[in-house]
């Protein structure tokens, strides 16, 4: 096509809704260097920015803010309580380093009519809790919409940090939980054949062996949330049949 | 890069809550808060909300229409860019447009979830790619482009308006518009011909 037939389709490709085969044409058209259509398509995203960028309505709610910095731990370090949920001994060994293990839980509860609100608490910082949370609330939309009742998930992030065996710390999970999102280290879980959740008496209480892959920092697995009463866990990662990493935590009761 | 971001402000009237007013552009620099985000550094999370979260707000109410889960849209927009901060040109890219687009395709998404609507159009996430926030022209950025294209919007005749903001608030491509219009493809391809020429007459060189 020339650039005088694809040029009125730059800012609906730009709005990414433009249908095939016009979107390949166009990528096909780029791709060869065209730099009028480049520079139009630029023009266009630019476009597409300010039909966004100047849209009236209300402010955002005043808590949304301490929510959104939630994520990298703002929030969080500016009010809990300054004490270790271990005792500083116990906590002290924890980062003696070689070792992985030691589970740093962040949890979030997500009311139904208003998904992940308290998410900011969980600090969950990582992409791939965001993508199975957002799976999440569209597999449970038909559920929301059907009860208005809680649709509970927890985000669990657990990461390497201490000596194998010792829970850096101990959660309570509300009740009613249906899923928990185990966040785990992705560079672990791409040397892993198999994650094994393990209770505290080494019982396999939940398996993983079809194991995600990506680039993300870290890799969400997600399991029953009834399986997790109170009590010590660890996440197992197993790797040709050898422990590759134990990443312990504590569900304490609510 | 130097950014600009639009301050908007709340006036009371008779003690009834108006909408926001845009007061003034300030320009400020993104470049260097991105470089700290790159660095993980939560304080940058906090600039680059205190800059662009009542924006990203704002699109995404206006896209789902529900105040609850448009701030878990914005959280998501957040979180997001928080964890793909690495992959974006701290120098030469404009986190305000990444943002929006990332607000965006959220807010889609969430809706295609609601309606069941299958994604049949560029896959969404193309156009949060950062390498399209690269060198994004400066005038974008200016609020009197935005204004410009507000008005020019607001010149549109209604189905031309309407056909754009189904796309762009709703992500529809031309022939789910036409079918939500009840009216034939070519008549919508016209439309949309027709405002896009509009819009682009509006602010000057862009698109020419």
């Amino acid at each position: 096509m020339t650039c005088e037939e694809l040029r009125p389709g730059y800012l609906l490709y730009a709005m990414g809704t433009v249908g095939e085969p016009e979107s390949s044409e166009l990528r096909v058209h780029l791709d060869r260097g065209c730099a009028a259509c480049t520079e139009g398509l630029r023009q266009a995203h630019a476009l597409v920015y300010s039909m966004g960028a100047v849209l009236a309505g209300p402010e955002a709610p005043r808590e949304l803010r301490g929510r959104v910095l939630g994520i990298s731990g703002v929030e969080a370090r500016r009010t809990q309580a300054p004490g270790p949920l271990l005792p500083r001994a116990r906590s002290g060994r924890l980062w003696q380093g070689w070792a992985l293990a030691a589970a740093a839980i962040v949890l979030a509860v997500i009311p139904a009519s208003l998904w992940h609100r308290q998410l900011s608490q969980a600090r969950a910082s990582q992409a791939a809790v965001a993508e199975l949370l957002a799976e999440e609330r569209r597999a449970s939309s038909s559920l929301r919409a059907e009860s208005r009742g809680a649709v509970p998930i927890f985000a669990l992030e657990v990461e390497r940090g201490g000596t194998a065996g010792e829970a850096l710390k101990q959660l309570a999970i509300p009740a009613g939980v249906r899923a928990v999102v185990l966040a785990l280290p992705a560079d672990l879980v791409r040397q892993a054949s198999a994650v094994e959740l393990r209770n505290a008496t080494g019982e396999t209480i939940w398996t993983a062996s079809s194991l995600p892959d990506g680039d993300a920092d870290s890799t969400g697995l997600k399991v029953d949330g009834r399986l997790l009463t109170p009590g010590r866990y660890a996440v197992v990662l197993l790797a040709g049949g050898r422990t590759l990493a134990r990443l312990p935590f504590a569900v304490i009761p609510r | 890069m130097s950014s600009a971001a639009i301050i908007h402000a709340t006036i009371q009237v008779s003690g009834r809550r108006m909408f926001p007013l845009i007061l003034a552009v300030l320009a400020m620099e993104d470049g260097d808060v991105l470089a700290r985000l790159q660095r993980r550094e939560p304080q940058a999370l906090a600039e680059l909300y205190d800059r662009y979260g009542g924006m990203v707000y704002r699109l995404a109410l206006r896209i789902v229409r529900d105040t609850g889960i448009a701030e878990d849209l914005v959280q998501e927009t957040f979180l997001r860019a928080w964890n793909r901060a690495a992959a974006f040109d701290s120098q030469r890219g404009a986190a305000g447009p990444w943002l929006l687009a990332i607000a965006r395709n959220r807010s889609l998404d969430y809706l295609r979830a609601q309606s069941r609507r299958v994604a049949n159009t560029l896959e969404l996430n193309e156009t949060e790619h950062p390498a399209r926030f690269v060198d994004f022209p400066a005038e974008a950025l200016n609020f009197d482009l935005a204004r410009q294209v507000k008005h020019a919007l607001e010149q549109l005749g209604p189905d031309e308006r309407a056909a754009i903001e189904l796309a762009y608030f709703e992500g529809l491509s031309q022939s789910e518009i036409a079918e939500r219009m009840a009216q034939p493809l070519g008549t919508v391809k016209t439309w949309m011909r027709r405002a896009m020429a509009r819009m682009r007459e509006s602010m000057g060189s862009v698109n020419r």
